[in-house]
């Protein structure tokens, strides 16, 4: 049975810069019904304006350098305007302890957490089931809505098959849609739609080649990235809606009993750091780079020498002496 | 928009698609994403093999 340090110890080996939900691009396209992307061109060549505002991200002292290296990119993180004070020290994805303050532009923003999930590409992804409900229940218009994009989405889908394959029978069976597409591309040998022979093993055709499969399977993902944008571009005042009415109306509000509610934004600046001291005190217990646990009277000067490298390298942070304290004052600055 | 003109190809398909009902709409989608496993499954599968 291992110690409690073994395991201790064998976390936090693991590495702890691969985000949350970090998956492959396919994986997220294809995972249970309609997903739309969050590129950062594709959401202002089609919604326009970024709103551009202060967020607070909640992480921990090993992720500085990389908050840092992140100011001005593309890439996306997701954050918050405001936290309930025990998500301060025990954090979202990572353990907490610091909040960063940043102004931010936003690619999407909702009053909770609505799953946003990047790609080891750097782009998000959100659900149309996530998304719409955060513009009330999804009942009435927004179910209408819902539905619009669920139909316009299948057009695009169906448009992509019809492509690959000549013609594509439609029915209430996605079985048959798939037998479908993969018959009505003839099966002659080298023909770019091959599914039926996956499906049915030993069926009397020849597999396509692995070249094939890979530029078929290329093709349809970036096919289905443009189709989502074209989906967004039909419904683009709804979605724009959707993507920033709470970023545009957060200012006087409550959390409404979320713990934090969540914008995806990029091209950061890091304003502030608003530190918890007794969480990020204790994080000075274990030392990453020697993978040992530290002595009890080592961990303070350790802490002060860390605060001293901040001033050094004039990263503006405040410190506050526990998690309450600092979910006060992100609120605070909410309401601004 | 990539090598897929979307536009185009809708303008072609439009007519035949305004009859679809939700089923119908939620059965593309669904037929769509997977065939589109399978495909990734077969290249997963033919990666393993080499190994």
């Amino acid at each position: 049975m291992k110690s409690f340090k073994t395991f201790i110890l064998e976390r936090r080996k693991q590495n702890p810069l691969a985000p949350q939900w970090t998956k492959s691009a396919s994986e997220h396209i294809f995972s249970g019904g309609i997903r739309l992307p969050l590129g950062t061109k594709m959401i202002k060549r089609v919604l326009g304006k970024l709103p551009r505002m202060t967020v607070f991200h909640v992480t921990n002292r090993a992720f500085l350098d990389d908050m840092i290296k992140l100011q001005g990119k593309k890439k996306s993180i997701s954050a918050a305007t405001g936290f309930d004070s025990s998500v301060i020290n025990s954090g979202i994805n990572v353990s907490g302890g610091l909040v960063f303050e940043l102004d931010a532009d936003v690619l999407i923003s909702a009053p909770r957490d609505i799953m946003s999930r990047p790609d080891k590409t750097g782009r998000r992804w959100v659900d149309l089931d996530d998304l719409l409900p955060i513009r009330g229940s999804l009942a009435g218009e927004n179910m209408k809505l819902h539905q619009k994009i669920k139909a316009d989405s299948a057009k695009l889908l169906l448009a992509i098959m019809k492509k690959h394959a000549g013609s594509v029978g439609i029915n209430n069976d996605p079985d048959s849609i798939i037998v479908n597409w993969s018959k009505s591309a003839g099966l002659a040998a080298g023909s770019p739609i091959w599914v039926e022979n996956i499906i049915q093993s030993g069926a009397p055709h020849e597999e396509m080649s692995e070249k094939e499969i890979g530029t078929l399977y290329q093709t349809i993902v970036r096919e289905y990235i443009d189709a989502m944008e074209k989906v967004i571009r039909i419904n683009s005042t709804s979605i724009r809606d959707a993507f920033f009415n709470h970023a545009l109306s957060v200012k006087g509000t409550t959390l409404g009993g979320a713990p934090w509610d969540e914008l995806v934004v990029n091209n950061t600046k890091i304003k502030s750091i608003l530190i918890d001291k007794t969480s990020t005190m204790r994080s000075f217990n274990f030392d990453i780079t020697n993978q040992g646990f530290v002595d009890d009277d080592e961990i303070e000067p350790r802490y002060n020498a860390w605060l001293a490298d901040l001033d050094r390298r004039r990263i503006p942070y405040q410190v506050f002496s526990n998690h309450r304290q600092v979910a006060a004052a992100v609120m605070q600055k909410r309401n601004k | 928009m990539g090598i897929f003109d979307t536009t185009a190809i809708v303008d072609i398909i439009a007519k035949s698609i305004d009859d679809l009902g939700t089923n119908q709409a939620n059965a593309i989608i669904e037929g769509f994403e997977r065939a589109a496993h399978i495909l990734a499954d077969r290249l997963e599968k033919i990666e393993k093999e080499k190994k």
